[in-house]
């Protein structure tokens, strides 16, 4: 198998059809924050709608998030008068049904049920307020850095990477990125494959030269790695998010781009998900065996 | 140590990655879990934060992916990986422990196939310790071959005295000296347990017993406290409250 089959065959192995069982349980839980937030905020008429991965095509089997966007009107005060009360509003509101842990701008949503709690369900609420009537800017309450708000437009970040084809390359790098555990914020890692891909023939998006090419870009740019948010290029400073893994981010490729030279790349996305004879139970009761007289014992410290 | 680390790190396991963060040292990224045949059988996101006094302590480890429950039935509450009891640190983390094996094939990765295996079938593979002192006397109980909380109370004794000679009582209820077959397991252990930690097992484990009465009694016949086998300052540590 070339390379570019074995890529197209982890994409076919990484998309999440929209019948799955993971999809549905994420629409029951949209319907369900959606219900809990038209409820709570009778008066208002906030637009409650999926944004991230979903809304562009990106996601993969093996990581998946999605944002649910709750976005009030401009002019509403009824979750509250400035962005941060409208953040802690529904935190508040969506406590009564999950545990939220709130990040930088998204509500976190994980099970409050007492066999599974923390379970992370892989939903980020992300409350805002439109800038105008028109629906397209929106503010949003930043609880890190030195601004307290941001302003964004999700529709200009779905057509930008629409606009860019690079779907493919995109959830090849969002797979490797989970791969090599690099925990790159997904949106700067569409930024920076659209930025490697930027005048690549379309037939080549997808393929084996679009990764080498993605990162070689990485690899190139070690001190000047930068991503620009389209939606708002100065107001919107992503900096923060690749300084800290900055060099992890350049040497991981700098690997990627070493596998891609010994034709070895199931060092960098593992190996395919095949049929097997051997029934899972097997392998896993053989792991025990093999660890089982030296192994530790779970405790908890109660 | 932060590029060798690093560097062996990117050889092991090229999933995870050193951050050095406001002066303290974290692993993160994802670890696989590896079936005895080598294949990958599953995978987590973890954070392993070294100790500031690494490598004296062992990592904390999180798993930070929101994949196991944090709840005391997995021994994840709080989200902080409990590995083992820490009576048994010497078993998994000790001078040639190093970290790339505890994280590679030791007691991290036993914990987190562990944790895999408990998903797919309800069952713990090797087993699991109770919840708290409980567990650390189930560990004690498993040492020392015994169902009685009143020897390991007494084993535990022994490994917290600060002068320690054969004529102490043994634990096993033999008042003029330690048994010659049990001896080499006090000594063993006394290296292993430092004396502040199981003399606070070993009230905690006292003050579990049932009635107080009946605990004085107990563990006045087993350990002669006061029949002057101990040092005043022993005695005066060993108070049963």
């Amino acid at each position: 198998m070339n390379a570019d089959s074995y890529l197209q065959e982890i994409l076919k192995q990484q998309t999440l059809k929209e019948d799955s069982t993971e999809i549905k349980e994420l629409i029951r839980h949209r319907n369900e924050v959606e219900a809990l937030i038209i409820n709570e905020f009778a008066n208002s008429s906030p637009t409650i709608d999926f944004g991230g991965s979903h809304a562009k095509g990106t996601m993969i089997k093996a990581n998946f998030d999605i944002d649910i966007v709750s976005y009030f009107p401009h002019d509403d005060t009824e979750p509250g008068d400035s962005l941060k009360e409208i953040f802690k509003s529904v935190s508040e509101l969506l406590s009564q049904n999950y545990t939220v842990r709130e990040g930088t701008s998204a509500l976190r949503l994980q099970s409050k049920d007492s066999i599974t709690l923390g379970r992370d369900f892989h939903i980020d609420v992300v409350p805002g307020r439109w800038v105008d009537d028109e629906g397209g800017d929106s503010y949003l309450h930043v609880n890190k850095g030195p601004k307290n708000w941001l302003k964004t437009n999700l529709r200009k970040h779905i057509d930008y990477v629409a606009k860019s084809k690079a779907i493919d390359t995109i959830k090849l790098a969002k797979f490797w990125n989970y791969q090599a555990g690099l925990k790159i914020k997904t949106f700067v890692l569409e930024l920076m494959v659209i930025d490697a891909l930027n005048g690549t023939d379309e037939l080549a998006l997808g393929s084996a030269e679009a990764m080498k090419k993605f990162w070689l870009y990485l690899k190139d740019n070690r001190d000047t790695l930068r991503a620009e948010d389209p939606a708002n290029p100065t107001g919107n400073d992503l900096s923060g998010l690749i300084e800290e893994i900055r060099y992890t981010i350049c040497d991981a490729a700098e690997d990627a781009l070493e596998h891609c030279s010994e034709n070895d790349w199931c060092k960098i996305f593992g190996k395919l998900e095949t049929d097997t004879d051997i029934p899972r139970i097997s392998i896993l009761s053989s792991t025990a065996n093999a660890y089982a007289q030296t192994a530790a014992k779970p405790w908890g410290v109660g | 140590m932060m590029m060798n680390l690093q560097k062996e790190l990117r050889q092991a396991i090229p999933s995870l990655h050193l951050v050095a963060h406001d002066g303290a040292k974290t692993i993160r990224g994802r670890l696989p879990v590896i079936a005895a045949d080598g294949t990958e059988l599953d995978s987590y996101e973890v954070e392993i934060e070294l100790a500031p006094n690494h490598p004296n302590s062992p990592p904390i480890v999180r798993e930070v992916g929101g994949r196991i429950p944090r709840t005391l039935d997995r021994h994840n509450p709080n989200g902080i990986a409990c590995l083992f009891v820490p009576d048994q640190q010497w078993e998994f983390w000790n001078e040639q422990t190093s970290l790339i094996d505890f994280i590679k094939i030791g007691a991290v990765q036993q914990f987190f196939f562990s944790q895999t295996y408990f998903e797919e079938t309800g069952v713990w593979p090797f087993g699991e310790r109770a919840h708290g002192l409980s567990g650390i006397k189930q560990y004690y109980f498993e040492l020392l071959g015994t169902d009685s909380l009143r020897i390991d109370i007494c084993f535990l004794h022994l490994l917290s005295v600060d002068r320690f000679n054969h004529l102490l009582p043994c634990y096993c209820g033999k008042i003029s000296k330690i048994c010659n077959n049990h001896i080499g397991l006090v000594r063993q252990m006394r290296t292993k347990i430092s004396r502040d930690w199981a003399l606070c097992i070993a009230q905690a484990l006292a003050r579990s017993l049932p009635l107080r009465k009946t605990r004085l009694l107990r563990v006045a016949r087993t350990v002669p406290l006061l029949t002057g086998h101990f040092s005043r300052t022993d005695r005066a540590r060993f108070k049963f409250k």
